[in-house]
């Protein structure tokens, strides 16, 4: 190689050389630079075959052929072929007088779209010189019209800069729009108003408002316009979504630019009273949705359908009625053609079209297979197509290609010979991107004939065989500048269809890795394509039940992240297309988010959720279902005052206040916390009221929810009264929920605890039983409401022999709570020793469990289990009532070494002072009871231990003795120590009428009290 | 019981008989999963009142099959799995004998926990600001360590040797899971089994004909929803064109639905609610579009 360098360099011709290639790059420079004349740029609109399709903006000339679809003959731009039609860009007037590249009259922010166009087209298509005319003089320099122009886009920009700064600090509302239910806007906070925006007339000349949230206070000020009358005169216009329509001069912009949409809907409303639905015009949205073009093509034909009032700009051209043949100029209807090969005659049918055509067999045939295929004769078409022999095609193309690419990659030392091949391989590349475009339309065509007639691995056989061709030719893979769109076109198409063809045949492992090979090399695809395969691949690996092997490591770059399986595959992607869609980059696809929610809440990683969910751009889901799933996701992570918070906003009487979910759920977390029973009530009332029609099956819940309020709120009622009709009401609703739902477990559970704790053991006993039927004893809570509704009654022997059987059904870990139980029934029945034994068991078990189970554990029974500072306390108690005063200074020790500040550990080193109260340690025992209150306010066995003492220091002490009792029995009604020192209070107080009752409560609830309380169960 | 051939044998003595297609099949395991007659009969015997007891042939046969070492045969089983867990699971409240339906139960929860070990099944969600196979983050990548949230889907397997009550939900999902592991193996019909008493677990909306039956609603704890909902995702969304199947995981999943609503549970009304909604879209012509055909316009040129 570098001898042969040598060679030139000595060589006698290398001055010629150098001259020759200096020459050559200066005509290049001045081939890019051209000047068009107006005449020169009309010839290039697409009606001529063999010459590139120009388009003009702001005399600014570019190539536009790669979008010969849209801008060619029949397209839905051809307008703007081969003029300059700067207006029209904006104007939407695309007849006569409107495509003209004047820009008079116009507002700065339309000169400063127009220029944003010309921006769009240097970025897509290649730009390729001036035209000679109103915005460049005979020399190629920028006319004062030019510079005019630009300056008034700058002003427009600049002004609308200021007018988003000045606006930005009163925040816009959030809006949304369907064609079901119209347009709405609303606040997150504050209030929607309209108001005029400071700078629109000097913008656009004229006045306008905008939506904006104004807080309560701000409501005063002057020129704000409350909003409803606007949200129906908008529901009265067709909007179609990707599109803006035009009405005069003003447009409306799609959802995807919210900014822009409550502007448009203002200028909307405006017009809306003299809007006349019939003369409409729609262009195209803004830039960002015009690339890719196919989509938006796409878009059109199905707003069509939907509505019939909207004219597209495709109408405009008045297409043909019939189809027909267009090639090389000449266009030719497909009657006589398509009759021939009724009859059969394919050969016939062809030699017709070549000869009228100009065609070569193999352009022929792609035509006529494409015919047949239009007109659903599949079968036919494969004949037709069968006819080309597509694979030495293919073979014919590659070698050519790939020297082409080698010589590119020569050093600049080239020569005049080296230049002139450039030339030539340019040339052919461009015929050999001609003739491939045709060969594989063909195989594609073939592929999706046979689709259709069910033959799935075939077609999937030719599918593969047009990428492999692809690969062939474009051996670096393809891009942009490579390749012609048409050719990139049916690329496209075939890396989407072919995972769907082995799908289809069966073929679930090549389907996979299909996908991959797709998915993590570069075919070039637009975004909305990648993101649908993407999905699709996403949903494949969510539910196709195959075990795949997880993705190679190989083909993975540097540190990047794996997934190991296939349910983290699908999350990977789902998450990596929301982000696409959080971006803007692909169109936002409601699908994605379900498939996301169903893997997530799966994973029950809800909290992952609630973030895609707030990343969302606003309008996409209403608001109320929005924050509804919000509180759903954080239900469902455990979070439910995060949840509680969500569902009071979407339940406020101006959103959606009888959704029966979200009140169900609101019920739901408030009947969990005596201090939000109160608001559940409200909740579930309503829920009870709305449960009717369809929704009739969910009344039951909706009681039983309404019924555990009550209850809850019983709890925390400070008078006599209330309570026992709050718990009435609980009752009462309960039982109907019960007679809606007969084998409802729950219900039955929860009449049994409320039975127990109305110390209406029979009936609660009842239940109980039920429950443990029902459910097959699989709860461990049945189990415990059964032993502890035995114990009350003092059938402690067979409440042991009940929790002997719940160990039996009980795993290892779960057994704690049952062991505890156990002991204390133990030292009910006055078997101290065994009760040792079966702390000791405890013990061990409880430390066992803190060492064995990691973080990993998550187990629903976790919040169940017994703390050892428990077992501490529990042997604590055990100890001081044999009066072996030494273990329980060393227990309360170690449960202090669990939990330093406890209500219940002061209570028992109170006990023990008191136990040496004759060594005058009564003040200490009171001031650790004292403390133990002060701890925890509701640890009721202080309250009654100071009932207990304070009398003792005399009838100066009796008020305050009553009192704090009173208190005790607040929060405990069924405290039996309290009832009898109450009476001991009354009697040392003189009232012994009061005193009797006292202790006659005491007394009867001797015999019905449970060894732990009931609540401990819930 | 080891071989195909013998199981067969063995399974002749217990069926009215078993068709020559079977015993004399190149590949006998194949037929015994695909033969519709023998299934048919096999579930009409799984749903007998009597069935499921200590010692009944059937409930043995299934057991000794699982146990031999063909894995062609464990399918055979597997694709039992929503008769036997949905038969279970409605007679739990019977009181009666089901130490069969247990027999088998354990079994698969044992082979289940051997073959992970024991271990724990987890997800890993990831952090897109971490580069992946399939996406680059923009602007400078963070130096910290990958965030990942790693989920756990399925809990340790402790060894259960009997049947705890208080575990049966558990031995229960873990047996729907191992069935999911192999779903892609199983015949149309026993999905639609497992749809059908779905529908009969969730029995949310109670028909005449329910009540008449007393069907019941059976406790449904998320160990056992959640692998039932993974089945149920597979069955509306997995790659099959049995509309039979189709229907009988919509109806499913709808009632599964309005269950998660009167349970007031999150995660079933997200995961369900979400299914729900895919399944209407999928149904609407507006929304789906093929991508992959080719230009219909009337001028066909080169």
């Amino acid at each position: 190689m570098a001898s042969s360098a040598q060679k030139f360099i000595t060589s006698s011709f290398f001055g010629l050389t150098l001259i020759v290639a200096f020459m050559a790059f200066l005509l290049k420079f001045k081939s890019s630079q051209k000047l068009f004349s107006a005449e020169e740029l009309s010839l290039h609109n697409g009606t001529d075959e063999s010459l590139p399709i120009l388009l003009g903006i702001l005399g600014s000339v570019f190539d536009v052929t790669k979008g010969k679809s849209h801008y060619g003959v029949g397209g839905g731009y051809h307008h703007f072929a081969g003029r300059d039609a700067s207006r029209a860009f904006v104007s939407g007037n695309f007849t006569g007088d409107g495509l003209t590249d004047s820009l008079r009259g116009l507002s700065s922010t339309e000169v400063h779209s127009v220029v944003g166009w010309r921006d769009f087209y240097f970025k897509s298509y290649k730009f390729v010189g001036k035209l000679v005319g109103r915005y460049y003089d005979s020399q190629g320099n920028p006319t004062k019209y030019l510079k005019g122009a630009e300056a008034k886009a700058a002003r427009g920009a600049q002004l609308m800069e200021k007018q988003k700064e000045m606006e930005a600090k009163q925040p816009s509302c959030s809006s949304r729009w369907s064609q079901d239910d119209g347009g709405e806007v609303w606040c997150d906070n504050g209030f929607p108003r309209l108001v005029q925006r400071p700078f629109e007339i000097a913008l656009t000349g004229k006045m306008s408002r905008r939506c904006a949230c104004y807080s309560e206070d701000q409501l005063g000020q002057p020129g704000l316009e409350v909003v409803y009358g606007f949200l129906q005169g908008s529901a009265q216009g067709r909007l179609n979504l990707p599109f803006i329509m035009a009405f005069g001069d003003h447009s409306i912009s799609t959802i995807y630019d919210l900014g822009f949409l409550i502007e448009a809907w203002c200028t909307f409303f405006q017009d809306c009273r003299s809007f006349n639905p019939t003369p409409t015009k729609i262009r195209q949205c803004p830039m960002q949705c015009f690339d890719p073009i196919p989509t938006i093509q796409f878009s059109i034909s199905v707003s069509l359908n939907q509505s019939h009032s909207i004219q597209t700009m495709a109408d405009d051209d008045s297409p043909p009625q019939g189809r027909q043949f267009s090639a090389n100029g000449t266009s030719i209807p497909t009657a006589d053609v398509e009759a021939k090969l009724d009859k059969g005659n394919i050969q016939e049918a062809e030699s017709s079209l070549r000869e009228r055509l100009s065609l070569n067999s193999e352009e022929a045939r792609t035509l006529l297979g494409r015919l047949e295929y239009q007109r659903g004769n599949v079968e036919s078409a494969l004949r037709v197509l069968d006819g080309i022999d597509l694979q030495s095609a293919i073979q014919g193309l590659q070698p050519s290609v790939m020297t082409n690419s080698y010589s590119n990659s020569n050093s600049n030392s080239s020569s005049l010979s080296s230049s002139s091949y450039d030339n030539a391989g340019a040339n052919r590349d461009s015929q050999n991107q001609k003739a491939a475009k045709l060969v594989l339309e063909g195989v594609y065509l073939k592929a999706k004939s046979l689709q259709k007639l069910g033959k799935f691995t075939e077609a999937a056989k030719d599918c593969t065989s047009v990428l492999d061709a692809v690969g062939k030719i474009f051996p670096q893979g393809i891009s942009d500048a490579q390749v012609e769109s048409p050719l990139q076109e049916t690329v496209s198409k075939a890396v989407e269809l072919l995972p769907e063809l082995l799908k289809l045949a069966g073929n679930y492992q090549e389907a996979m890795a299909t996908y991959r090979r797709v998915l993590l090399n570069p075919w070039n695809l637009d975004n909305e394509c990648f993101a649908r395969i993407q999905k699709a691949f996403a949903v494949f690996l969510l539910h196709s039940g195959l075990e795949a092997d997880p993705p190679s490591l190989g083909a993975q770059a540097e540190g990047a992240y794996v997934p190991k399986n296939n349910l983290e595959e699908a999350i990977l992607l789902l998450l990596v297309i929301m982000q696409k869609i959080h971006q803007g980059v692909v169109q936002w696809d409601p699908s994605v988010m379900d498939h996301l929610m169903y893997a997530l809440s799966l994973c029950s990683q809800t909290p992952v959720l609630s973030k895609q969910l707030e990343e969302l751009k606003p309008g996409l889901f209403h608001r109320t279902e929005r924050w509804n799933f919000l509180a759903l996701c954080c239900s469902g992570a455990g979070q439910n005052k995060a949840a509680l918070n969500i569902l009071r906003k979407s339940l406020h009487i101006n959103e959606k206040p009888n959704d029966l979910t979200a009140l169900l759920l609101a019920a739901k977390i408030c009947s969990e916390d005596p201090h939000l029973a109160a608001e559940g009530v409200g909740y579930a009332q309503r829920a009870v009221d709305n449960a009717k029609g369809v929704d009739e099956h969910l009344k039951g819940a909706c009681l039983r929810m309404l019924g555990l309020c009550l209850g809850k709120q019983a709890k925390v009622s400070s008078s006599d009264f209330e309570r026992s009709q709050l718990q009435n009401g609980s009752l009462k609703s309960l039982d109907s929920a019960l007679s809606l739902e007969q084998d409802n477990p729950d219900i039955i559970f929860e009449l049994g605890v409320h039975y127990a704790e109305q110390r209406n053991l029979n009936t609660a006993l009842h239940f109980a039983k039920k429950y443990i039927d029902i459910t097959g004893g699989s709860e461990l809570k049945g189990w415990r409401l059964l032993a502890l509704i035995l114990s009350a009654q003092q059938r402690f022997a067979e409440a042991e022999t009940v929790t002997d059987a719940a160990l039996d059904e009980t795993g290892k870990w779960e057994q704690g709570p049952l062991l505890r139980l156990k002991a204390k029934l133990k030292v009910s029945q006055l078997r101290p020793m065994e009760a040792i034994d079966t702390y000791r068991h405890l013990l061990a078990l409880v430390q066992a469990q803190r060492k064995a189970l990691g973080p990993m554990k998550t187990d629903s029974q976790v919040d169940d289990k017994v703390k050892e500072f428990e077992v501490w306390y529990g042997l604590a108690t055990l100890y001081s009532s044999l009066s072996h005063w030494k273990d329980v200074e060393v227990c309360v020790q170690k449960a202090r070494e669990m939990k330093q500040y406890s209500a219940e550990l002061l209570h028992t080193e109170g006990k023990i002072c008191c136990m040496h109260e004759e060594r005058g340690e009564f003040q200490e025992a009171l001031s650790s009871h004292i403390n133990a209150g002060l701890l925890d306010p509701l640890f009721v066995p202080s309250k009654v231990r100071i009932g207990a003492l304070l009398p003792k220091m005399g009838s100066i002490a009796l008020p305050v003795a009553r009192t704090v009792l009173s208190d005790a029995l607040r929060i405990e009604p069924t405290n039996r120590k309290a009832w009898y020192h109450l009476g001991m209070v009354h009697k040392a107080d003189g009232r012994l009428a009061e005193a009797v009752d006292c202790l006659q409560a005491a007394s009867m609830l001797e015999d019905s009290d449970p060894v732990e309380n009931f609540r401990s169960i819930l | 019981m080891s071989s195909p051939t013998s199981c067969i044998r063995t399974l002749s003595s217990i069926l009215s008989s078993v068709p020559s297609s079977v015993s004399s099949s190149s590949n006998p395991s194949f037929s015994l999963l695909h033969d519709p007659t023998i299934s048919a009969e096999i579930s009409s015997l799984l749903r007998h009142p009597d069935s499921g007891s200590g010692d009944n042939n059937l409930c043995r046969w299934l057991y000794d099959t699982f146990h031999s070492p063909d894995p062609e045969l464990k399918l055979v089983v597997l694709r039992y799995v929503p008769i036997i867990t949905g038969v279970y699971l409605t007679r739990i409240a019977l009181r009666k004998s089901l130490a069969g339906f247990e027999a088998i139960l354990l079994a698969l929860y044992a082979h289940e926990t051997t073959a992970r070990d024991g271990q724990p099944v987890s997800v890993n969600v990831p952090d897109l600001s971490q580069p992946s196979i399939y996406h680059d983050p923009k602007g400078p990548a963070k130096n910290k360590a990958t965030e990942l949230n790693l989920a756990v889907i399925s809990p340790t397997l402790e060894p259960h040797g009997t049947m705890r009550s208080s575990r049966r939900a558990r031995i229960v999902g873990v047996a729907l899971e191992l069935y999911y592991t192999k779903i892609s193996q199983m015949p149309v019909s026993s999905k639609i089994e497992f749809c059908e008493f779905c529908d009969i677990w969730a029995a949310s909306q109670k028909t005449e004909e329910a009540k008449a039956k007393k069907e019941r609603m059976i406790p449904l704890p998320w160990e056992l929803l959640q692998p039932s909902l993974r089945i149920l995702g597979h069955c509306l969304l997995g790659s099959h064109n049995s509309k039979e199947l189709l229907e009988a995981a919509s109806s499913a999943n709808k009632s599964l639905y309005h269950r998660s609503l009167h349970d007031i549970d999150a995660k079933a009304i997200l995961a369900t609610g979400s299914l729900l909604r895919i399944e209407k879209m999928a149904s609407d012509p507006k929304l789906n579009v093929d991508h992959t055909e080719i230009d219909m316009s009337n001028v066909l040129s080169l």
